[in-house]
């Protein structure tokens, strides 16, 4: 009876499988694919295979080729009707397994067509990242090109094979595209679990932690549609049984009700991910809202830490443990009764040295005595847990803090150790006056041994960094992680990006720092600490910590800066670069964005004019580079400069941006004073810059020429 | 082989497509006659295990329609009024295909191909794709598929719809020969088909079963009815309106006409001897309401 049954089963398989692989559209749509894919997608810079398989290839998948099964899928099964054969078919002694059979052909059919962007990602590399990548790409493939099938099954089952039915797939996989924008938009928990094409979904793949920062959210998408899949086939199966034996058996209907209940539980695993990150963004909101007035940014706190000695241990990941020796001083004029901290709520604590109260984030320290102006008082804190906080990307959370066995990310902003002040963890982004000024840090690692750690502290020892004077800390952990020394530059990658991102250290940042302290004579550079990823957790304006700047960088702006790369030409890709370097010698950049920050000075002047000296200073120093240091070239250069931002701008930009207003400005005068006066008239222009450029920044942009005119002649 | 069917009942929504049908068919050449949507083809497709019933009973074999429909589907033929076939495929693969569907082993399936295929006269073109194949022989192969498993049961519903003469009687020939070893259920409203095959025949109407019997017990409805009448042309409406009138011949004075009627036309018609196409008329009429022939 098995016997008979395998052979009907394997009988449609082959047949349909045939009738589907031998026809000729199936072949030329192949061929088309191939050729679509490999001259829109092939040749541009994409990361590993496995990157190309998680950023690329899904959603071509989940787009295209979903789309083209939809209708092969609809065809196959009206397949039997159109050619008349049904009634015959219908009377043949069969069960469920000749429809299985045919519909696991179609399906095969369908993933036959994740062929070409497997070559593609095998093109890629490297071979261990292809094999790697390349079992879950084909079931994420198999689940979602399944569905596709299965639904389009249901579809014909339940309306015919009537030609307007095909019409309405149509309307259906193009309301799947373009309706998924409105989904994003939905602040129901669920919507993007319906985004099947994966239109405007974060790709959050990165070469350094995979999906991870999604956390378990692929897996409850895919379960979701796996179950559904299988509800689809057992209401199919269902609708045949009813037709053809009058009657539903238990083994379907149980098939149906078992892998419902699945699929709600993988719809509510995902939703509830979503109501958790909606919740952490509640939770800020209201704390912003509510806590407003308690706010102290650190920089204007009174008690600021001089010295952290922080030990994590990640022997147990599923429970990360924390010890934080802090010495605090009081540089206020009054005692302090009361010292206020930050610490993320999602970290507990289970010792403290000093009584503590604590109301989520905020801590509030009671010394056994108040603690005099200028005296310092030395706290030891142990926490265990992980600090957790997510940005919706288009209803799809994406951590930006964890500690998972696969990775770890504490950028900062997760305040995953204490930070003077109360602030709100996650929600600002420049670090620099956190402290209030630098202090001495000690950050130790110890356990997961299998993970390589990153810090923008200095390296201090295998798993120790330290810093004399640094604003901020940050640590990333994971297995894929490689550090290497270029030069003079301690490079931070991923495995696979580290070739490509060392030739670049070696090739345009160690050259290009150079080129720039030329201009900087009294800076004393150690070298570069480049963390070579995407997303890196590190602030938008970094300051030099012990000599050393922190740079980030990833594959992509690797790409945009090579030489074979139309996008370098323009030079403003590398300006920006620059721009990066420089900032640290300009500590007084961010004043004004902070100033912006609840707990700031509550101004707001010359952000853009600060934003606009920088890309001044950079430009020229580009242009500097570029032409070999010829005024007369540079001038000329700076002329095709200010066309191209006023064609970004509009026919009257000037006065419409103060930045672009700033860098015209400081870039004309940059150039005359060169030109007049040569390089170490610029050297003593931007040694004047740094130190008065809080001056500089408030001048109306007409006196900016007379006020780098005057600071050229000083001696 | 033996097929019971009682008070059969079949709606479509409001429709009643069949109605009480009570029916009972042995082996050998069963005739379904009824004119076009007399619900032959639901009938057909009911037995055929592809429609459910509304009410009634039909057993198969001993088999339940409606509870055990595979049992049923085992042992039956089925050749649609309709039909096609996967036309890459040749007959070979075809019936191979559908070979394994009836669950017949593959040393056997292999014999049976090739003597259905030699029945039915397709062997010399066995290996050509079936989508290349005349009318004539998609019919035939459809018989060589109905065959197939040597099924107790074979329902041909309006088989010869389509076919030029001679194919038709090729066809006619083929089923009367397969109908010795086997329930040969054949559906048409073609009378010339029964008569030249069936032992048994049932006439259907509107649903409705309105003859069971033998085809001579259907001849004999219309015995002493059957009447040879002359006219001038210009009375043939008339005529036409007031009688049944099978066919109709032009001859020197005018038309003679082949009359239905329980007695004498005009008193000018002439007994004649009664045909099995007398005897459906006769049946059909006879199922007609009185209101029903007025308008007819």
């Amino acid at each position: 009876m098995r016997n008979l049954i395998f052979a009907r089963f394997s009988a449609a398989f082959r047949l349909e499988l045939r009738q589907i692989g031998l026809h000729w559209s199936y072949v030329l749509l192949h061929g088309l694919w191939a050729f679509v894919l490999y001259s829109t997608i092939f040749g541009r810079n994409w990361g590993s295979a496995q990157w190309t398989f998680e950023t690329g290839m899904i959603y071509v998948v989940r787009t295209l080729i979903s789309g083209v099964t939809i209708f092969m899928a609809a065809n196959s099964f009206a397949r039997s009707s159109r050619i008349r054969f049904k009634a015959i078919d219908d009377t043949l002694p069969t069960g469920l397994e000749v429809w299985f059979g045919r519909w696991l052909a179609c399906t095969l059919a369908a993933i036959v067509f994740i062929i070409e962007p497997s070559m593609m990602a095998f093109m890629q590399g490297p071979l261990a990242s292809f094999v790697a990548g390349l079992i879950p790409f084909t079931v994420k493939a198999i689940i979602i090109l399944g569905f596709a099938t299965a639904l389009s099954w249901l579809v014909i089952s339940l309306l015919g094979s009537r030609r307007w039915v095909f019409l309405i797939l149509a309307a259906a996989w193009v309301g799947l595209v373009v309706g998924s924008t409105f989904l994003q938009q939905s602040r129901l928990p669920f919507t993007s679990l319906f985004n099947l094409t994966g239109n405007g979904s974060p790709l959050t793949y990165t070469e350094l932690f995979g999906t991870l920062p999604q956390g378990t959210n692929p897996v409850w998408f895919h379960l979701f549609y796996l179950a559904i899949l299988c509800v689809l086939l057992a209401s199919i199966a269902s609708r045949l049984q009813a037709q053809r034996l009058h009657h539903v058996t238990r083994a379907v209907l149980l098939l149906g009700s078992a892998t419902l209940i699945i699929a709600l539980a993988a719809g509510t695993g995902y939703s509830t991910n979503i109501l958790a990150a909606q919740a952490q963004e509640a939770y800020s909101s209201d704390v912003y809202t509510r806590r407003n007035a308690d706010l102290v940014f650190p920089g204007k706190a009174p008690e600021v830490i001089t010295r952290y000695d922080l030990a994590v241990d990640l022997t147990d990941l599923a429970a990360p443990r924390f010890t934080a020796h802090l010495t605090l001083n009081n540089r206020g004029t009054t005692p302090l009764a009361s010292l206020h901290l930050t610490l993320h709520h999602g970290l507990t604590i289970t010792e403290s040295s000093e009584k503590l109260d604590r109301d989520g984030d905020f801590l509030t320290i009671t010394p056994a005595a108040p603690l005099a102006p200028a005296s310092n008082l030395s706290i030891t804190l142990t926490y265990v847990g992980a600090p957790w906080y997510t940005d919706l990307i288009g209803g799809v959370p994406v951590a930006n803090a964890f500690i998972n066995a696969e990775g770890i990310r504490l950028p900062f902003e997760a305040c995953w150790y204490p930070i003077s002040g109360w602030v709100i963890p996650g929600s600002f982004f420049e670090p620099s006056l956190l402290m209030g000024g630098a202090a001495q840090f000690n950050l130790t690692v110890k356990g997961a041994p299998n993970m390589m750690f990153a810090s923008n502290l200095p390296t201090a020892g295998e798993r120790t960094f330290s810093a004399q004077a640094a604003a901020w800390a940050t640590l990333v952990g994971s297995p894929r992680l490689v550090k290497s020394l270029v030069g003079s530059a301690t490079l931070y990658t991923a495995q696979f990006d580290q070739p490509t991102l060392a030739a670049f250290v070696e090739s345009y940042y160690t050259p290009t720092l150079a080129y720039i302290l030329r201009f900087f004579p009294d800076i004393p550079v150690k070298g570069l600490i480049v963390f070579g990823m995407e997303s890196a957790p590190l602030p938008a304006a970094s300051t030099l910590i012990d000599g050393w700047l922190i740079i980030p960088t990833d594959r992509q702006t690797a790409w945009f800066i090579a030489p074979e790369s139309a996008a370098s030409q323009s030079g403003n890709q590398r300006g920006y670069l620059i721009s990066y370097l420089l900032e640290p010698f300009f500590p007084e950049s961010t004043e004004p964005v902070i100033s912006a920050i609840p707990g700031g000075n509550g101004t707001t002047l010359g952000y853009g004019a600060n934003s606009g000296l920088m890309d001044g200073i950079s430009q020229f120093i580009e242009l500097h580079k570029q032409l070999g240091g010829d005024a007369a070239s540079i001038k000329q250069a700076i002329i095709s400069v200010k066309a191209f931002d006023e064609s970004l701008m509009g026919p009257n930009p000037l006065s419409a941006s103060p930045a672009l207003t700033f860098k015209t400005a400081i870039l004309q005068t940059l150039v005359e004073i060169y030109a007049a006066d040569g390089e170490t008239a610029i050297i003593r222009v931007l040694h004047q810059i740094r130190f008065h450029q809080t001056e500089l920044v408030a001048l109306p942009p007409e006196k900016v020429d007379a006020w780098l005119q005057a600071a050229a002649r000083v001696s | 082989m033996d097929v019971q069917i009682s008070h059969l009942t079949k709606d479509y929504g409001k429709l009643r497509a069949l109605d009480d049908i009570t029916l009972r068919i042995g082996s050998g050449m069963f005739g379904l006659l009824g004119p076009n949507r007399a619900g032959k083809s639901t009938l057909m497709r009911i037995l055929a295990t592809l429609l459910p019933l509304t009410s009634g009973d039909v057993k198969i074999d001993g088999y339940d329609l409606m509870r055990q429909p595979d049992e049923i589907r085992q042992r039956l033929g089925y050749i649609p009024q309709e039909f096609g076939f996967f036309r890459g495929l040749n007959a070979v693969d075809m019936l191979d295909y559908i070979g394994t569907m009836k669950n017949i082993p593959r040393v056997e399936r292999k014999r049976q191909v090739e003597s259905l295929l030699e029945q039915v006269n397709l062997t010399r073109d066995a290996r050509r794709k079936v989508g290349g194949y005349s009318g004539g022989m998609k019919q035939r192969l459809g018989i060589a598929q109905a065959l197939l498993g040597n099924p107790s049961l074979l329902i041909v519903d309006e088989p010869t719809a389509g076919l030029d003469p001679e194919e038709r009687i090729r066809f006619r020939n083929l089923l009367t020969r397969l109908s010795g070893q086997r329930t040969v259920l054949l559906s048409t409203h073609i009378v010339a088909d029964i008569e030249a095959s069936c032992e048994q025949v049932a006439v259907i109407n509107r649903g409705r079963l309105v003859f069971s019997g033998t085809p001579d017990a259907l001849v004999d409805q219309a015995h002493g009815k059957v009447w040879q009448l002359e006219i001038r042309a210009a009375d043939w409406e008339r005529i036409e309106q007031q009688f049944r009138v099978i066919s109709s011949r032009t001859i020197a004075s005018g038309l003679q006409l082949r009359i239905i009627a329980d007695e004498n036309p005009l008193g000018q018609g002439v007994p004649i001897e009664s045909g099995l196409e007398d005897g459906y008329m006769t049946a059909l009429k006879t199922s007609m309401t009185s209101q029903e022939l007025v308008h007819a």
